[in-house]
């Protein structure tokens, strides 16, 4: 049998697949088009990381162990893959330091690879740290980012109850730590860990569920995503400082200040919330964004939306776009999508830009499940702006939504505001409490923006913006109707 | 030989022939050198040989070799729709967490462990089969609970007692610092892994020895400081070339033979619900489907038969019967449950009689 046919669909899920793919690029490939890259024919497409070398050279890890490399052409079909490196568990963060030279999470180690000889293929492969445990259980994934000192911050992920762990496992095991449904059998497992370049690791920051998503801004801001499920409603998006907790209890056993036997999960909810940062984005996990992937932060070059985040959807064909908004100091803001369908794959994992900002590479890959969520996409401006909401910025009594491009049809027939809460628990997810109708005016002094004014503003809750009927000047709707503003602090 | 091993035997001469030409696009993966495929069996080759990390099987090391790994426990089982343990135990399974896997085709292949930094076992005739952990590409499943891969072939070498390398006279199990994994260097075909014990860097590099199921251990020493072998291994020779370098060549004998994963017939039972239960541990199911109603990736499956149910894109609910099971596990993006993914479950590729098995034990799921 071919390597080749080895992968085949049933006949019916192929032509559905395609029909979709074909209806949704032929409407929507207007601002952005989306193309899927051909990896080498007969390789699983588990795309764990791709990042850039400074000569314009994608690197892709692939989670078997694979590391390949291309030059972009213009043909997504044509790209010239070569083997770079291969032996790695389940790579799923990658750094480049200089062509011919990375850095790789793996399920074990923080591994630094080098072709030392320059042939074009490593050759040398050091531990830079393993100062975290491994249970043996699939799920304990970690990804990396740059603390911009030559060193790595790395999120460790927890395992989870449906996989086992071992008779032997490496570094401390904890009974407790070992129980819920996402835990933290292991040391480190639900924090950020700081490796420094004199090779020191630290814990950074703990309180995760499973953080597939760690990104330094470039205002070095440490920003990390996580995962609906156990100790998580919806989807959060956290700015992470040191020392502070993010709500997933489990974590919390690794604390060197933690008491002998105290069993986190058996905390009351009030104690724990009392203890733990809030995310500065609430991401609605049916409506936007059910498991999120690494933050990217947009660059100039991609279209009107450039210092704002990107975040892939593990579980769905969509990018969720985050317009942060600070207030009192504090990060919060709002979210809508930036891509949906649109021939998107899910599975949306990681992403890397450009040199020149035009491009997005996307990573495509859940583990254990496959097709056809798996694969290497790229994202490119098409230079046509589109109809959008730019910005959405808190005032005192209501928020300030800011458009691409001026536009009309604003009004009180056509916006509607409500609000709703989370509560997160030991449940996998949690429902929308609380959910009220806003008494709202609004208003566009200027074609360029709306007011929107809320009768009843209170924070810790989440406003949802429908608008409905606006058309740009050129009679373009708008490219979203729904968005979520995350009130964790009113203006002062 | 398998005529799936045969294959890739061809393939594999075919990609050393052309290996100085490592560009590729629009090729099968296999031809242009060392990628890992869609094959559960990777194979490396005397002249390219394939080192994979990944959680590799315990072939009945004992604690003693296994004296720098701590030891998991059994655990509660745990109900997170209710927040509390539930009855009975999860229990650990047998695995290396973080060693590493090198084959050079028939003739060898060793098991490298990171955290006793010491070579643990050797065996000829295949390498592993990776089926339960990477999962089998036709029928759509990529794991299950017991995932560790399978050895294939015969293990004829297996580490007992303490670490047999001795430094400056103490075996370096013995350091008063703990030992360290520096990591591995890759020169043409060998592989050079790195260590340090008290402060002292130490390379080892395992080759096949000249005789069948033998093995040559070269170890050497950066620096000051003696290197010695003890082990009670009966048909092994050290030879010391100085101080700082030992050659142990060690004669295996076969001590247990692997076929890889077994080749389990979920449908010895019969076509019933006891064999769709065993289809649904095989297919990972209940990664995303849980049995007690509480959430997960995909819908719970507890009491969803005979059931009318809303779908994507449609307003009218359609009813969960028999036709309804059977395609959502063969084709599952034709009709997604309201409030979950479109384009996210993949198409499982079952036997006939296992899907009518599958659905048997779907529909005892009531509550």
């Amino acid at each position: 049998m071919l390597i080749s046919s080895y992968f085949t669909y049933p006949a019916k899920a192929l032509i559905s697949v395609f029909l979709v793919k074909t209806l949704t690029l032929a409407c929507a490939a207007d601002s952005w088009k989306v193309e899927t890259i051909a990896l080498p024919e007969g390789i699983p497409p588990e795309v764990g990381a791709v990042q850039f070398d400074s000569e314009g050279t994608l690197y892709v890890a692939l989670r078997r162990g694979d590391i390949l490399m291309a030059k972009p052409v213009a043909d997504a079909k044509k790209f010239q893959w070569k083997y770079f490196a291969t032996g790695f568990h389940n790579s799923c963060g990658m750094e480049v330091i200089a062509p011919g030279h990375i850095v790789i999470s793996q399920m074990a180690e923080l591994t630094e690879v080098k072709d030392t000889d320059g042939d074009g293929v490593a050759d040398r492969y050091l531990n830079l740290s393993d100062k975290w445990g491994v249970s043996g259980n699939y799920h304990e994934t970690n990804e990396i980012c740059p603390d911009g000192d030559g060193g790595f911050y790395i999120a460790v992920g927890t395992a989870s109850f449906n996989g086992p762990t071992f008779h032997h496992v490496r570094g401390d095991y904890s009974k407790i730590g070992r129980r819920g449904r996402n835990f933290s059998g292991v040391q480190w497992k639900g924090w950020v860990m700081h490796y420094s370049k004199d090779g020191k690791t630290t814990p950074f920051a703990s309180g995760f569920r499973m953080h597939n998503g760690i990104m330094r801004d470039s205002k070095s801001n440490i920003w990390c995503t996580d995962n609906q499920g156990d100790w998580r409603a919806t989807t959060p998006l956290y700015h992470v400082r040191k020392g502070n907790f993010h709500g997933h209890p489990s974590s919390l056993v690794w604390d060197p200040k933690w008491p002998e036997g105290k069993d986190p999960l058996k905390m009351p909810l009030k104690e724990i919330d009392a203890m733990r940062t809030r995310p500065a984005l609430l991401i609605p996990h049916y409506q936007m964004n059910r498991s999120a992937g690494e933050p990217l932060e947009i660059p100039e070059g991609f279209g009107p939306f450039a210092g704002q985040m990107l975040i892939p959807d593990n579980n769905s064909t969509r990018i969720t776009r985050v317009m942060l908004d600070k207030v009192n100091g504090e990060y919060q803001g709002s979210c809508t999508h930036f891509i949906n369908g649109q021939g998107l794959l899910s599975g949306g994992h990681r992403g890397v830009f450009s040199a020149d900002g035009k491009t997005l590479y996307t990573g495509h890959t859940v583990r254990g499940w496959g097709k056809p969520a798996e694969g290497l996409q790229r994202i490119t401006w098409l230079g046509k702006k589109p109809f959008s909401v730019k910005t959405i910025q808190l005032k005192k009594d209501g928020f300030h939504v800011a458009m691409t491009q001026p536009g009309s049809g604003a009004s009180q027939e056509t916006v509607k505001v409500r609000s709703f809460t989370y509560q997160s628990n030991w449940k996998y997810g949690g429902n929308k409490l609380d959910m009220r109708d806003e008494k709202i005016t609004v208003s566009q002094p200027d074609p360029s923006s709306i007011e929107i004014d809320v009768a009843k503003l209170e924070s810790i809750r989440v406003y949802e913006i429908t608008i409905k009927g606006m058309k740009s000047k050129d009679g373009a709707a708008l490219r979203n109707e729904v968005y979520y503003y995350t009130l964790n602090n009113l203006q002062k | 030989m398998s005529p799936h091993m045969k294959i890739q035997s061809i393939l594999l001469a075919v990609a050393t022939i052309f290996s100085s030409a490592l560009t590729l696009h629009a090729e099968p993966a296999a031809s242009i050198g060392p990628l890992l495929t869609y094959s559960n069996r990777p194979l490396g080759s005397p002249g390219q040989p394939l080192l994979l990390r990944t959680f590799m099987p315990d072939p009945g090391l004992s604690d003693e070799v296994l004296s720098h790994h701590h030891r998991g426990s059994n655990s509660s089982k745990y109900s997170p729709k209710k927040g509390k343990d539930r009855a009975g135990e999860y229990v650990p399974i047998d695995g290396l967490p973080a060693a590493i896997g090198v084959n050079y085709g028939s003739a060898l292949s060793y098991c490298w462990d990171t955290v006793e930094c010491r070579l643990l076992y050797a065996w000829d005739g295949g390498f592993l089969d990776m089926t339960s952990y990477w999962g089998d590409p036709e029928r759509g499943n990529r794991q299950s609970y017991g995932y560790v891969p399978h050895l294939v072939g015969t293990l004829f070498y297996r580490a007992s007692g303490k670490h047999p390398l001795q430094l400056n006279g103490k075996s370096i199990s013995d350091s008063q610092k703990p030992l360290k994994f520096l990591g591995y260097k890759k020169i043409g075909k060998r592989f050079i892994f790195m260590l340090e014990a008290d402060g002292s860097k130490i390379f080892c590099e395992v080759k096949a020895g000249t005789t069948s199921q033998s093995l040559a251990v070269h170890y050497s020493l950066e620096g000051k400081g003696s290197l010695g072998y003890q082990d009670d291994l009966p048909r092994r020779v050290i030879k010391k070339v100085s101080d700082s370098e030992l050659i142990i060549t060690i004669q295996g004998s076969k001590i247990a033979e692997y076929k890889g994963a077994p080749n389990k017939d979920l449908l010895e039972g019969g076509v019933n619900a006891a064999s769709g239960e065993l289809v649904f541990a095989a297919m990972a199911c209940a990664t995303c489907h849980s049995l007690d109603g509480s959430k997960s990736h995909g819908p719970s499956l507890l009491d969803i038969h005979g059931k009318k149910r809303k779908i994507n894109g449609s307003d009218i609910p359609v009813m969960v019967d028999d036709a309804y099971i059977l395609e959502s596990i063969s084709n599952p993006n034709a009709k997604v449950a309201n409030g979950y993914p479109e384009n996210y479950m993949p198409p499982y590729k079952l036997k006939k009689d296992e899907y009518q098995s599958l659905l048997l034990y779907i529909k005892t799921l009531k509550k």
